[in-house]
């Protein structure tokens, strides 16, 4: 009931929305939003594309991006820059009006912004932009979480394994997963699901398929070295040598917003019988952890 | 606006009668001679391992037996659909194909869009549509005598999938496909909702690449029909200069400065240029 209300709320809502975007200067369709699962490579697709329209603006003789720069490329974050998709019952706080200019190098790849959600996919209001979507498989979503979220914080809670982080987080995780699995299966919408897994083994492939759907044409020179400039241990050099965070809203109080990146990492977090209760978990859904990456 | 209608009436009913939704039907809408047919053989060996069967690279007709139909005649002109039941396994019915631009009714069906560089394009498609027969080798001297007839229609159907608001399709070029068809496909399958099982996408990739006529992008029903062409000799060593040419740039063979450039402004006339694409 509520759901189907919030359905007819939101398709009334979406001719302010397109309002409101339009008075913001953003075509809905030259706004790319990187809707993703956490810890499955939304930092790193911002490194590939900052990195990518800075050498189609400037040449390989231009230096890395360093974090604060990407920051500063990319400012908006949809929940807190465009849209408050938790306020939908507040209509004073839903449209956040805080849409920075993001770097004018976008036009170059015909976009008007790139932003970041951590949001179910969104049927209504994202119908006519592009979305990108990485996800995780969810062992080592939860190994990332635990280091994220818990090793790195001075966290009060009762979390001491990265099961439990599974545990806290899997109505989530599973419900993120499952909307972009059902919003691609109507295809209805211009929507890319790639798997973090699938993005790390294949850098360069993973990112010019990606432009190829935004309906570029990848510069394959520019690919090879915007991958080369987004890789875990140059990026991290740069977070120490330029003394920036990569993501400055996040909390941490200590270590770097990068963990190790690899996939397969699980291994050493869980048990036989962890395994056995997160593949029971998935199951009630109907997915497995077949659907899966896992390493 | 009534022609459209009309159109999507027609298309809506077609599905009806074939008690099929639009989203359990892939339309492989691409321009000929862009690797349709090596992405055919490529998911039809997947789909046939998939299924248990056995395999072979001379099983030429495997892609007429997986993928029978085409958008057009069965789907729009309603002529009756020959079953197929090998896309079960990835959760659709049929994957027809399509040399058009985007329709309208495309939209609730994913579509799959393959391209080419246009000088590659009209030169393989002079050697493997009009040089193989006797009826049809004198209508154009030389692949730049196609530029009219068909460079309006191959921006047509580029630009349409291009500039693509709201639409699901996968797009690709056919240089990118040929150079790393692992993981693109790969990619494809998961775009289509399915878990792909690596080993047997790449034994049917290595067996799609052991067919020279499917790796080089220039595959054609005779072909498949054992018709043999009209000078073999002419049309053998062109397939064998393309494959070592690992399947890009034979136009400079076929082409001139002049030509060259006029191709690039027939493009620019319709908001295309030849920087876009990988020419060799």
């Amino acid at each position: 009931m509520k759901k189907q209300f919030l359905r007819t709320y939101d398709s009334f809502n979406y001719l302010f929305y397109s309002y409101y975007l339009k008075k913001n200067k953003i075509d809905q369709s030259k706004l790319l939003i990187l809707g993703t699962i956490p810890r499955s490579g939304t930092h790193l697709m911002k490194f590939l594309f900052s990195n990518y329209i800075n050498l189609l603006n400037n040449g390989l003789d231009s230096k890395a991006i360093k974090p604060n720069e990407m920051n500063e490329f990319f400012p908006n974050n949809y929940q807190y820059s465009y849209f408050n998709l938790k306020a939908r019952s507040r209509p004073n706080k839903m449209y956040v009006k805080n849409i920075k200019k993001p770097t004018p190098m976008l036009r170059k790849i015909g976009l008007d912004d790139l932003t970041r959600s951590h949001a179910y996919f969104q049927e209504v209001y994202w119908k006519n932009s592009p979305v990108l979507h990485t996800y995780r498989n969810p062992l080592d979503y939860s190994v990332s979480m635990y280091h994220y979220m818990f090793k790195k914080r001075n966290s009060n809670l009762d979390i001491n394994s990265a099961m439990d982080v599974f545990e806290m987080y899997k109505e989530y995780y599973i419900g993120t997963y499952l909307s972009y699995v059902h919003a691609s299966s109507q295809a209805k919408f211009k929507l890319l699901r790639v798997p973090y897994e699938q993005l790390m083994n294949n850098k360069e492939n993973s990112f010019a398929i990606i432009l190829h759907w935004l309906g570029l044409e990848p510069n394959d020179h520019y690919v090879e070295e915007a991958c080369k400039r987004s890789s875990i241990n140059k990026v991290v050099k740069l977070e120490n040598v330029s003394q920036s965070k990569i993501n400055p809203e996040a909390s941490l109080q200590k270590g770097s917003f990068i963990n190790n990146g690899g996939v397969g990492q699980w291994k050493e977090y869980f048990s036989s019988s962890d395994i056995v209760s997160v593949e029971k978990s998935l199951n009630k859904k109907n997915i497995s952890l077949d659907d899966f990456d896992i390493g | 606006m009534i022609k459209n209608s009309l159109k999507k009436l027609i298309y809506k009913l077609s599905l009806l009668e074939k008690k099929t939704k639009k989203n359990e039907i892939i339309i492989l809408a691409t321009v000929t001679k862009t690797g349709t047919h090596y992405l055919r053989f490529i998911l039809s060996y997947y789909l046939s391992l998939s299924a248990n069967e056995k395999i072979s690279s001379s099983d030429l007709s495997i892609v007429d037996r997986v993928f029978p139909n085409s958008w057009h005649v069965h789907y729009f002109y309603r002529k009756k659909l020959i079953k197929t039941d090998y896309l079960n396994v990835i959760g659709y019915k049929d994957m027809p194909r399509s040399h058009f631009p985007y329709q309208d009714s495309f939209y609730g069906s994913k579509v799959i869009h393959t391209y080419r560089n246009p000088l590659d394009y009209l030169t393989i498609l002079w050697a493997t549509k009009f040089r193989y027969s006797n009826q049809t080798k004198d209508m154009y001297l030389q692949p730049f005598d196609l530029a009219e007839d068909y460079i309006p229609d191959f921006c047509d159907q580029y630009l349409s999938m291009k500039q693509s608001i709201g639409k699901d399709i996968f797009r690709i070029s056919f240089e990118s496909l040929i150079r790393n068809p692992f993981h693109i496909v790969k990619q494809l399958l998961i775009w289509l909702g399915h878990i792909p099982n690596d080993k047997n996408l790449k034994i049917s990739i290595n067996t799609a690449n052991s067919i020279l006529t499917a790796r080089v992008g220039a595959s054609e029903k005779w072909q498949r029909d054992g018709t043999i062409a009209v000078d073999e000799a002419e049309y053998n060593t062109f397939l064998n200069e393309l494959d070592e040419m690992k399947s890009v740039g034979i136009w400079k063979k076929y082409f001139d400065d002049e030509q060259v450039k006029y191709i690039e402004s027939m493009l620019n006339k319709r908001d295309v240029t030849l920087n876009e694409f990988v020419l060799e």
